[in-house]
């Protein structure tokens, strides 16, 4: 999994937060609600697929000075 | 004072009453010991204790780099209350003696009583203290974690059972994220050093690694086995970690001074675990609750614009049949009550997987429209048409239909159908 992908689980949470407070607190249009009520949807979707999708990665560092480092895979 | 110094005399051959037997030599000194140490208190640790056949008690009481014999007869041991025991941190009470035959000085112990847990207790007492007293341990320094870190580096032996309690925690909490582990020794000579220069290492590569906090780890073990992260070099680099620093070593009752100079201290390995990511199952219990609200204000919309709907058909006042306007109606009527009830029942199961949620989201959402025969038709750029004046004659409009999706072109507009 790529950083880019890793950063979106805490970034569609936040967009998640934000669509669910538009929802509540202005008046929408019904296009307007249905577009958000779609992107929750998909944003929902996406956070849960990222979760379960995810899979840790383990290094172990096995050489390093203070500018720079060498890891290895590593298993339990 | 005694015969030790009043017969001293010049250099060169000695008098026959200045030559000491070896006999003479120590029953004085054991007279002079005796004599000045009559009754004293002495407190060190018990070692290499054994008793032997007439049950007499013999063992070496120590301190750090100094030592001395003691003995304890059967006959005193019988009227103390308390057995000493290999390790023991005792204040003993006794006499300082001489055992003439071997010539070596002793403790004689009549009465003794524990004090803390040794030699070491007393270390980590007293270098506690001192960096309490420097401010090492000051709430006011601590740094707070962040709530989804990416990098987490984990220092600690490669081969123990701490490292496998640590990442199979986080594991099953929040895979998404990458453990570096730095090998270290965490017992025995050196391992505190060890351990200092890994912290010290991890925060020069912070950048490099993406790290957002370090975890220093042990399993369980006695006092010495945890003693690395009782020592001021670990202690000093986890107060100049810039990174935010979990300690967890050993079990819930132990207590070490990089736990109180950490960030957080957590009980064990598998606390840290815990504590450094977020449960993937509470961030999905927070993505249902979010969808539950948006499934509410869909409903809440729908609800609205049939109650005007009703305003509008009832103001109308025709009694002429007037289908198109009664049809949309009774589709607002329908996905009204079908929202209305399914919404509370959504509502009271909240615990559903969110699989099933969304599911049902989906049947609740505007899709249903389009299965009833309502189609959405999209204009160029992608913007919905919701008016003639949206689109111009030869313009490529998309529509989408419950099924798939048909492209054609504007031939002509009219205000009214």
């Amino acid at each position: 999994m790529s950083e880019q992908e890793k950063v979106d689980i805490e970034g569609n949470l936040e967009k998640l937060e934000s669509i669910v407070k538009e929802l509540e607190n202005e008046q929408l249009d019904l296009e307007r609600s249905i577009e958000l009520f779609e992107k929750g949807v998909k944003l929902a979707e996406e956070v849960k697929g990222g979760l379960s999708e995810a899979e840790l990665r383990l290094k172990k560092v096995v050489e390093s000075s203070d500018l720079d480092f060498e890891a290895e895979d590593f298993n339990l | 004072m005694n015969s030790f110094s009043s017969s001293s005399s010049k250099q060169g051959e000695p008098g026959t009453d200045e030559i000491y037997s070896v006999s003479r030599l120590n029953r004085e000194a054991r007279y002079l010991l005796e004599e000045n140490f009559r009754s004293l208190w002495v407190e060190g640790e018990v070692s290499n204790l054994h008793e032997s056949s007439a049950g007499h008690l013999y063992f070496t009481l120590k301190e750090e780099d100094s030592e001395i014999d003691a003995v304890m007869f059967s006959g005193d041991k019988r009227q103390a209350g308390l057995k000493p025991e290999d390790g023991m941190a005792l204040i003993v009470q006794g006499t300082l003696t001489v055992y003439e035959k071997r010539g070596r000085y002793q403790l004689r112990v009549r009465d003794l009583k524990e004090v803390g847990k040794g030699r070491l207790q007393k270390k980590f007492q007293q270098l506690k203290k001192r960096l309490k007293e420097e401010g090492l341990f000051d709430e006011s320094q601590k740094k707070s974690l962040p709530r989804y870190p990416r990098s987490i580096g984990i220092i600690t032996s490669p081969t123990g059972a701490a490292v496998k309690d640590i990442v199979s925690t986080i594991e099953g909490r929040f895979p998404a994220v990458t453990c570096y582990i730095f090998p270290v020794k965490v017992q025995g000579e050196e391992a505190g050093k060890r351990i200092a220069e890994a912290i010290r290492r991890a925060n020069d590569l912070r950048k490099k690694m993406d790290l957002d906090l370090l975890v220093v780890s042990r399993g369980g073990g006695s006092l010495e086995d945890l003693w690395p992260f009782n020592e001021e070099e670990v202690a000093r680099a986890i107060y100049d970690s810039d990174l935010p620093v979990v300690s967890g070593v050993g079990h819930e009752v132990d207590f070490t001074i990089s736990d109180f100079v950490a960030d957080v201290r957590v009980p064990t390995p598998t606390a840290a675990g815990k504590e450094v990511v977020p449960d993937k199952r509470e961030i999905l219990k927070e993505v249902e609750l979010n969808t539950n609200r948006i499934l509410k204000s869909g409903i809440s919309a729908v609800e609205d614009r049939k109650e005007k709907l009703d305003r509008l058909i009832s103001s109308f006042g025709f009694r002429i049949p007037f289908r198109n306007l009664e049809d949309k109606s009774q589709e607002f009527d329908e996905l009204a009550v079908e929202l209305v009830e399914s919404g509370p029942n959504i509502l009271s199961h909240r615990r559903d997987s969110l699989n099933s949620l969304i599911d049902r989201l989906s049947n609740a959402n505007p899709t249903e429209l389009l299965k009833r025969g309502y189609s959405v038709t999209y204009g160029k750029s992608g913007s919905l048409v919701t008016d003639y004046r949206d689109v111009e004659e030869g313009e490529n409009l998309k529509t989408r239909l419950y099924k798939g999706i048909i492209r054609s072109v504007v031939t002509g507009v009219d205000k009214d159908e």
